[in-house]
């Protein structure tokens, strides 16, 4: 038990790092940059969650997330409500897990890149977390993070610095810089002015 | 760079290249017991791109023998037959949903029945219905039903076969698109993934392991042991009747250990049933409780079959120098819910300075003497008295430790 006896400060730091999960993260999509997932969206839009339903078809659940559209940041859309589908959730007493799905909650503020207004894929969102960002108010205004809840400190066109290699199930696209305990937190307009200038 | 200096940051990056980072779903299968339907026709997609075609089946059987052989606590079957993940997911005459299911890895599930569960295995060009959407390599539907959220009914596993899958251990740069004819995706990778997460994992963004979103582009090809320790959490081996009522160590202070200043007395107790109390004596006197059930997944990891083991760590703040100098003896014992009791002795040599507890030191005047291990100060005052004080270094603690205080 030499091992054991080594890696005392080792098990006490590892007590932070077992922790349950929510929801199941269970694909492999590869990581873009935040130019390429704004230019291939076919819609990106701001927005709160005002309804979520999820029904059953077979075997298969699916749940609806209507938005309420707060304004468009790239592409056209005319309506004052948008409806995007998400393969899983729970319905009839059965759940369906898909990975990597995080759905958005009631209530939710957010910046959203829909991949496909038709709903046909199993994400709506472009590079799933990855085009999911989260509002929320902040002592300066309206400021955001990443769907996983790191602040979010600037966007670029270029990578990222830890983005030598390519990731694959990544929730941050390269090119968007998060610092969990950011002090300077990028606002909502800076934000969105960023994703409209990105080519 | 001062020793102490040299002796911190050899701590941290100890701590540091041995953090375990795994993370769970919160689901799992029951008693380990996990049967896949393996029958990917060999065709689809060309594996030939090193002349050295491999097919799906083998590469998906490896991948879920890189999780079974390692974890005891894992029974993966693997059955060399075809069956569609997306048996019932497209349509609506697939299962009744909200009726109970079948369990898959009950023996001959019933694939009459619309309410059969298999796990399958595949590749398409959709998710059972529904668009991959851009650069989605795999993925795998996990069903539970809701009044048991904690048990997986099935899980599915499709890749995306409008990308090109190899065998290497390549790494990949930002720059380059994985999947394509030029730089295919490593399909062992990629399988012993998903199957990771069909079981029960989720991706940790940590550390390297095969679980990382750096894994199927760098070259981890098999899972670490932070995977594996993962697993096991979630898949404890079996309890053996070689396996104690209860298992107790003392990792400080160890046999014959010389103890200075102030430390830990630290180990852990694990036991078929809950640990009640962990107590210690020094020297004969009476017994006194030590804070009990701080985390040790290292402990888990190797005696995973012992439930809590995760939390079976004690320790508590102690100055030796509150004993005389020269040899002691501490005795540790815990007690289960039963009052099972098991003790371990210790011996160890308290090495103090007159005070128990030092406010000034002055080594100004002092000169050193040093072999292989071992520094010898002399002329060290301490609280107005000198002393030759003999330093050696410690391995398991990474630090200088007084071993010896003799005033002059």
């Amino acid at each position: 038990m030499n091992t054991l006896r080594s890696t005392f400060t080792t098990a006490v730091l590892a007590c932070a790092m077992i922790l349950p999960a929510t929801n199941a993260s269970a694909s492999s999509v590869a990581q873009k940059t935040v130019s390429e997932l704004a230019t291939t969206s076919d819609m990106i839009f701001e927005g709160q969650v005002v309804g979520i339903r999820s029904e059953t078809v077979g075997k298969k659940v699916f749940t609806y997330v209507t938005f309420e559209v707060a304004d468009v940041v790239r592409g056209k859309y005319a309506q004052n409500t948008v409806e995007l589908r998400y393969l899983g959730g729970t319905a009839n007493g059965v759940t369906m897990r898909v990975g990597d799905m995080k759905l958005p909650s009631f209530g939710e503020r957010g910046v959203y890149f829909v991949e496909k207004m038709d709903g046909s894929t199993v994400h709506p969102l472009r590079g799933w977390g990855q085009g999911h960002f989260i509002v929320k108010p902040g002592s300066a205004g309206d400021s955001m993070y990443n769907s996983l809840g790191q602040a979010i400190t600037s966007i670029s066109t270029g990578k990222t610095a830890d983005s030598s290699q390519l990731k694959i199930n990544n929730h941050t696209a390269a090119g968007v810089s998060t610092d969990t305990g950011a002090k300077q937190v990028m606002d909502l307009t800076s934000f969105k002015d960023a994703i409209r200038g990105l080519k | 760079m001062k020793i102490w200096q040299a002796a911190a940051l050899t701590l941290s990056a100890a701590i540091a290249s041995t953090a375990s980072a795994y993370q769970v779903s919160g689901s799992k299968w029951e008693d380990g017991k996990f049967r896949l339907y393996v029958g990917i026709p060999a065709t689809v997609p060309s594996l030939d791109l090193d002349n050295n075609p491999i097919t799906w089946n083998f590469i998906v059987q490896q991948a879920a023998v890189a999780w079974d052989n390692p974890v005891q606590g894992l029974d993966i079957t693997i059955i060399n037959e075809t069956r569609n993940p997306c048996d019932g997911y497209t349509g609506t005459a697939g299962a009744v949903i909200g009726t109970p299911v079948v369990n898959p890895n009950a023996s001959n599930p019933a694939r009459g029945t619309t309410a059969a569960v298999e796990n399958g295995i595949g590749l398409d060009d959709d998710v059972c219905g529904s668009e991959f959407g851009s650069d989605v390599y795999a993925v795998t539907l996990l069903r539970s039903i809701s009044n048991q959220p904690a048990r997986y009914q099935e899980a599915d596993i499709i890749f995306n076969n409008s990308f090109q899958y190899d065998i290497h251990n390549n790494s990949f740069s930002s720059s380059a698109t994985p999947g394509s004819a030029t730089t295919p995706l490593d399909a062992r990778r990629l399988a012993i993934k998903q199957i990771g997460f069909a079981l029960g994992l989720i991706e940790e963004p940590n550390i390297p392991s095969i679980m990382h979103p750096n894994s199927a582009t760098r070259s981890i090809t098999n899972p670490t042991s932070d995977d594996l320790q993962g697993m096991r959490i979630l898949y404890p081996n079996p309890v053996t009747s070689t396996d104690p009522d209860i298992r107790l160590a003392v990792e400080e202070p160890n046999n014959s250990q010389i103890k200075s200043g102030i430390s830990n007395i630290r180990g852990w107790a694990i036991g078929l049933k809950d640990i009640r109390l962990v107590e210690l004596s020094i020297d004969g006197g009476a017994f006194q409780p030590v804070p009990y059930g701080s985390v040790r997944s290292d402990v888990a990891s190797t005696f995973s079959q012992y439930p809590k083991s995760g939390n079976s760590g004690f320790s508590m703040i102690f100055n030796w120098a509150s004993l005389t100098n020269g040899q002691h003896q501490i005795s540790v014992r815990a007690y289960d819910v039963d009052d099972n009791v098991v003790t371990v002795n210790r011996s160890f040599t308290v090495a103090r300075f007159n005070d128990s507890f030092i406010d000034n030191v002055n080594i100004a005047g002092s000169s050193s003497i040093s072999n292989q291990k071992t520094v010898t100060l002399n002329n060290v005052n301490a609280d107005n008295v000198n002393y030759t004080v003999r330093l050696e270094w410690d391995n398991a603690a990474q630090k200088f430790n007084v071993i010896s205080t003799q005033a002059e």
